[in-house]
């Protein structure tokens, strides 16, 4: 069966691919706990949001920066429920029901993954990072102190160092770095969020057919898998957006996202391929289920595990893709400010004003090495043999 | 094997035939072709354009434009690169050499050193080397990729050759002037320093990924018993990871090697341009953007080739490696 | 510098030469890469030998005198082939220099002939000959006329053959140029560069540009000082000397190095290892000369104009007033100053940069002026209000938006339309910026024209012709510029026998041109190199950086990579 482990055990071609074995954990029910809904509910605002910051990066040319009422309402909001929401859980894990109640839950996989992620400090940085750069993307206007678009006097304001006024100085048109790098965070984390949340639906809807189906349906599927592997994917998102006019933001998510699937549908497909002989699909089955709904239901969710931590690393991976694109001059359009077209733009000026691509890089590493950790981390959790 | 072998090779041409197709049609999809650059002199009048695009035969339809393509191609023939005004059989041996220097020099880059922080950190897992060596593998891996490079440029090159450092290395090209002019020796050395900075950007990214391979393979044969029965019969430490642990752990990593070659290739466009590097990556570039099909193809062909040709290596070297697949 | 100048102190130092030589014979041939094996000159003059290293972003695509299209080629034809005369640029104008004053020129003589002077004879220099030891004869000349004008040779210079009727060899050093009209440009127009029959004879015209000459340009036939020696494509061209030629050059080599990243590119002018970087942009252009001290910057003078093109086949553009204000609403010299160009650029005001003397009128054509509220009170005659108050302006419900185009690869451009976005922004008027590569932007400029505005330049005809971009319905003229006095004006200048008497008519023109606004002038500029001052007797003006390769000389140290060399610190800043 050289072929079959050929499969399943070669990596999509990221440097860091995920490994997690097929079938790992026990059988995910349908629904599961409560929170798995809130997750559901914290990703789809994620997406909501990640979408209305590329629209306004887009609106006019005027990147996401124009400070819109809305904005600033939403950013106010989101304080106030991070500030609420702390106060309870500071509350409550100091009221004496829950340090008495101690442990007593059952033992879910996500239970028990929880509980080793809990040990790795790493992740939890990594975690921590995370959460916070989302926060910030999200009370950006009222932490930024300049107009990210907003070109200063000519003479007096370009090229400045990093100072007190500007922490990161300020380019070559006189904006400040600062600001810049704030609404960077928004169109950069946003182009993540979704480039990946589409390169994971199609890769696990994908491998899911491909394995749950099997025969032809699996060879077609994984033919085209092969073929789009066999490919760089930097030479692929070059000649599609080259061909296709870089005119707008969406092109290079959506293109990012349909050239990043590969890895994810193999990874599925290997799990569903073992999980269709499992006993909980036949049984579903055999109860005269029909195929779509056995692969939403009930395939579909058990191979989770392996897909967060692939989306996770992708995250990562899409940002320094949309890096690579800029320095081509394909990437996002100036005037939005993403960390990758500031890294780009700086690249002249590294020699004589360093802090123009030094910092967007710094905020491009240290997002990429968050998402990495956490993934990482994710990743020994969740797969059991890992665990230790 | 032999029959395994033909299976795969007779797979794989499927495989790069539908690329090809998708590519060529991609790419003839887009506006513009080779004829536009030529507007940019007010000398030339519509009707030499028309004449050209004649000569180039672009004025076909689309679907003949892809039927004599594919038969040429079938022949061994890429056809006449439009934007360099030269067959690509004269371009191509050129180039893939250049890069195949490049991509394999930073293969062993990636291997040794991935291999060796690798088993640093197994050996001495949770202690502060193995965190440190993971938080700075895990460093350079997340740097833009050009970033790095001109960051190395600029301290290896720019920077040693100021302070006056005993080392400097090259910031571009393939050799030096006075290249023609050296004796061997010389002229390898020369090679090493213009090879040195490129290979080092393409690879360091690999490497982390490489490492943390290396770890995890290694820790679990140090897991495994006979490891603790060499150690229960009184071998030293270094013979004991050296030669039963690491001989069993390189199986896994083996297998990379074949899959790390769609990544180097996608870091060469980036590095090769930074470097002045006349390979692979930078042709493919600079041909998608001067809209040189045949070269497209061409170049396409190639990279794709060699990366079924990387996955089917690995999957060979796993069978050699490992007696239980060879036995199947 | 003046060809003539320093070649009467060439010939003085021949008698020390002749001494010296056999001295330093064996030591120049095995210690080449030692450096300049050649003795120094006096007082600091020229000196023979070494290797000139120099920076270009681009590789050589066809340097053929047939089939160059710009960049690094036309440049490769200057130093590669000769002509019946060379053209040169002295005191503002156009000349045709003969073989008493440039070498490159293949005859000492020319005069018109015939009754109405419409026939041009050369008597061509005596002892010519090939890079491969053959003649160069007037057959040359006939035979490569016969191919400029072949359109199945489908040479982009055609154009400039059209106009010749027949070329007669009268004998082998004696040629005649028949045209079919007397026009400004006769001359130039029979100095193109020749091609060696004895190579291409048999070949048939289709087939030559695929000819393996060209693809392996290290075997091409040449005339000129240099011929390519080794090519390494992609990466390496170098240049030796052709025996043939009437003069030595003083260099022993030119090496070509195609470094496509500009940062990668000063990197090594500051390593020492390249001497000559070209394509330098003008925001770095301070910093580097803090850094080099004793760098010297060599401007190929303002023979481009950067400028806004605008569809006026859009109602949006269609109205001279609305362009006019649109230019009005840019403040061009703040733009100069913000990307720092002072020293490099100028602002420009019509399609006649200052350096063509007899064309350019300052009184009569001046550059829009910046008036925010001219432009409003103009825009607003034109019916474009805001009337809903968000800023933009609207007629008839739509607002005034468009999109500005240009290739993201020219980083000044870029930052051009960034700002003019925030300029334009302050009228009412909302762009959005569209970066594209250059192949796309050409094709929406001159293929289906499908733009609203380009932000792009045009290299000036030095003869001065405006007919190739101001006629009717070719791609060329991509804006759409339809105007029926300025086409009168532009034919009666096509109509005169000679630059002089064509200039007064060009000037109104380019006047009537200018008042119909088909694009905004922006500032007239031209590329700029950076220089190691070891490397000497270039000259660099608005016809090429490469005119002189033969009186290039390097002083000092030895060739690219001597760091060792005290003349040019680097002070790392």
């Amino acid at each position: 069966m050289v072929r079959a482990s050929a499969d399943v055990e070669s990596v999509p071609p990221e440097p860091m691919p995920p490994a997690v074995p097929p079938g790992g954990g026990a059988p995910v029910r349908a629904g599961g706990a409560a929170w798995s809904r809130i997750v559901a509910l914290v990703l789809a605002w994620g997406f909501l949001l990640s979408i209305l910051y590329l629209s306004l990066g887009k609106i006019r040319g005027i990147p996401a920066m124009r400070r819109v009422g809305v904005d600033i309402y939403l950013a106010l909001a989101t304080l106030l429920v991070l500030a609420l929401l702390l106060a309870r859980w500071t509350w409550r894990s100091v009221s004496p029901a829950h340090l008495a109640r101690g442990r007593v839950k059952g033992d879910s996989q996500w239970a028990i993954a929880a509980r080793h992620f809990k040990k790795n400090k790493l992740a939890i940085a990594g975690l921590v990072v995370m959460i916070l750069l989302y926060v910030i993307t999200l009370i950006t206007p009222l932490i930024a102190p300049f107009d990210p678009a907003a070109q200063g006097d000519i003479i007096t304001s370009r090229y400045l160092p990093p100072s007190l006024e500007h922490l990161m100085g300020t380019d070559k048109f006189g904006r400040d770095i600062f600001s810049r790098v704030l609404y960077g965070a928004r169109i950069s984390l946003s182009i993540g969020f979704v480039a990946v949340g589409i390169s994971v639906t199609l890769g696990t809807l994908i491998g899911a057919l491909a394995g749950y189906f099997g025969g032809w349906v699996d060879g077609v599927l994984m033919r085209f898998t092969d073929m789009m592997l066999a490919f760089p994917r930097l030479v692929l998102l070059i000649v599609v957006i080259a061909v296709f006019e870089n005119q707008s933001i969406w092109l290079v998510v959506v293109v990012l996202g349909l050239t990043g699937w590969m890895g994810t549908s193999r990874i599925v497909r290997g799990e569903v391929l073992s999980l269709r002989e499992r006993e909980f699909v036949q049984a579903a089955r055999a109860l005269g289920m029909g195929d779509w709904r056995i692969i939403l239901r009930h395939v579909i969710p058990n191979t989770l595990a392996p897909v967060i931590v692939s989306a996770t690393l992708g995250i990562g991976l899409t940002i320094l893709t949309e890096a690579s694109l800029s320095f081509l001059g394909l990437g996002v359009q100036p005037p939005t400010p993403s960390w990758g077209n500031m890294v780009a733009d700086g690249r002249d000026a590294l020699t004589q004003a360093w802090w123009i691509a030094t910092f967007p890089g710094l905020a491009i590493v240290l997002t990429v090495v968050a998402f990495n950790l956490l993934g990482d981390g994710l990743r020994d959790a969740l797969d059991p043999r890992l665990r230790t | 094997m032999i029959g395994y072998l033909l299976r795969r090779l007779l797979g794989a041409i499927p495989l790069l035939l539908g690329i090809l197709t998708l590519i060529f049609f991609v790419m003839h999809l887009a506006p513009g072709d080779p004829t536009d650059r030529i507007f940019n002199n007010p000398n030339v009048s519509p009707e030499v354009i028309e004449q050209m695009r004649r000569n180039l035969g672009l004025d076909k339809p689309l679907h003949v434009q892809y039927g004599r393509w594919l038969w040429s191609f079938v022949r061994g023939d890429f056809g006449y690169s439009f934007g360099q005004m030269r067959p690509i059989n004269e371009i191509l041996p050129v180039v893939l050499w250049n890069t195949l220097q490049l991509t394999l020099i930073s293969l062993v880059v990636i291997f040794v050193v991935g291999m060796l922080i690798g088993i640093v950190q197994a050996v001495r897992q949770y202690s502060i080397a193995d965190n440190v060596l993971t938080f700075l593998a895990l460093f350079f891996y997340s740097m833009p990729s050009f970033w790095f490079a001109l960051m190395l440029i600029l301290i290896f090159s720019l920077r040693a050759g100021q302070e006056g450092w005993f080392f400097q290395f090259p910031a571009s090209g393939m050799t030096g002037i006075e290249y023609e002019y050296m004796g061997a020796g010389g002229k390898l050395l020369d090679r090493a320093r213009h090879l040195f900075l490129p290979a080092v950007a393409l690879g360091i990214g690999s490497a982390a990924g490489v490492a943390r391979y290396m770890r995890g393979a290694m820790l679990e044969v140090i897991h495994q018993d006979f490891i603790r029965t060499a150690r229960a019969k009184g071998l030293s430490e270094r013979t004991v990871i050296f030669k039963h642990a690491l001989r069993n752990a390189l199986i896994p990593i083996i297998t990379l090697l074949g899959l790390y070659l769609p990544f180097l290739l996608s870091g060469a466009v980036l590095v090769e341009t930074i470097f002045a590097w006349p390979g692979m990556g930078r042709t493919i570039v600079e041909a998608i953007m001067a809209r040189d099909y045949p070269l497209v193809m061409a170049t396409s062909f190639v990279i794709a080739a060699i990366v079924v040709l990387g996955n089917l290596l690995s999957d060979v070297l796993y069978a050699v490696v490992d007696p239980r697949i060879r036995n199947e | 510098m003046n060809a003539r100048g320093w070649r009467g102190a060439a010939a003085g130092r021949a008698a020390v030469l002749a001494l010296l030589v056999l001295a330093a014979g064996c030591a120049d041939r095995d210690g080449r890469d030692k450096g300049p094996g050649g003795p120094p000159g006096k007082d600091g003059g020229p000196r023979r030998g070494g290797t000139a290293v120099v920076a270009e972003n681009a590789d050589i695509q066809q340097p053929f005198p047939l089939f160059f299209t710009g960049g690094l080629d036309s440049d490769m034809i200057d130093i590669m082939y000769m002509g019946l005369t060379r053209g040169a640029w002295r005191d503002g104008r156009l000349v045709s220099l003969l073989s008493d004053q440039s070498p490159m020129a293949m005859a000492w003589l020319w005069e018109y002939t015939g009754p109405d002077s419409t026939s041009i004879r050369y008597r061509m220099r005596s002892a010519l000959r090939w890079s491969d030891g053959q003649p160069i004869t007037a057959h040359d000349v006939v035979f490569t006329y016969g191919l400029y004008a072949d359109s199945a040779v489908a040479s982009p210079r055609q154009q400039n053959a059209s106009q010749i009727d027949s070329v007669v060899a009268e004998n082998d050093s004696t040629v005649v140029f028949h045209f079919k009209r007397r026009y400004p440009e006769m001359v130039f127009d029979s100095g193109l560069g020749i091609i060696p029959r004895h190579v291409y004879g048999d070949v048939a015209p289709g087939a030559l540009s695929t000819h393996p000459s060209i693809s392996r340009p290290q075997n091409l036939v040449v005339s000129g000082s240099f011929r390519i020696g080794e090519y390494q494509p992609g990466s390496q061209i170098t240049l030796v000397p052709n025996p043939s030629f009437p003069v030595r050059p003083l260099l022993d080599r030119i090496v070509i190095r195609v470094i496509p990243e500009p940062t990668t590119r000063l990197v090594e002018l500051r390593n020492h290892a390249v001497h000559w970087a070209r394509g330098v942009s003008f925001d770095q252009i301070p910093a580097l000369r803090q850094q080099i001290p004793g760098l010297v910057l060599d401007n190929e003078a303002g023979r481009y104009w950067e400028y806004l093109g605008y569809n006026a086949r859009r109602p949006q553009f269609a109205d001279a007033s609305v362009r006019r204000a649109l230019g009005m609403a840019i403040d061009v010299p703040g733009i100069i100053r913000q990307l720092r160009m002072e020293e490099w650029t100028t602002q420009a005001s019509g399609p006649y940069p200052p350096i063509l003397k007899d064309l350019h009128d300052p009184q009569r054509v001046r550059p829009l002026p910046y008036d925010t509220a001219g432009a409003r009170r103009l825009l607003e005659a034109a019916g474009w209000r805001d009337a809903d108050g968000d800023g933009i302006r609207e007629k008839d419900g739509r607002p005034f938006r468009f999109t500005l185009t240009t290739n993201a690869d020219n980083r000044r451009r870029m930052d051009v339309s960034q700002i003019l976005q925030r300029m334009w922004r302050e009228v009412g008027v909302d762009v959005r910026l569209q970066g594209l590569e250059l192949g796309t932007v050409q094709a929406r400029q001159f293929g289906d024209q499908n733009f609203d505005v380009v932000l792009g330049s045009w290299g000036v005809e030095l003869s001065g012709a405006l007919g190739t971009l101001f006629a009717r319905n070719t791609p060329l003229n991509f804006v759409g510029w339809d105007d029926a006095e300025g086409l009168r004006l532009i034919a009666q200048a096509e109509a005169q026998p000679t630059l002089a008497t064509a200039a007064p008519a060009w000037r109104a023109a380019a006047e009537r041109i200018v008042q119909t606004q088909p694009y905004t002038w922006l500032y007239y500029y031209g590329p700029v190199t950076a220089r190691d001052p070891r490397l000497r007797g270039i000259h660099v003006d608005a016809y090429g950086a490469y005119q002189n390769v033969w009186e290039w000389w390097l002083a000092g140290g030895g060739g690219a990579g001597a760091a060792d060399d005290t003349a040019m610190k680097d002070t790392g800043r």
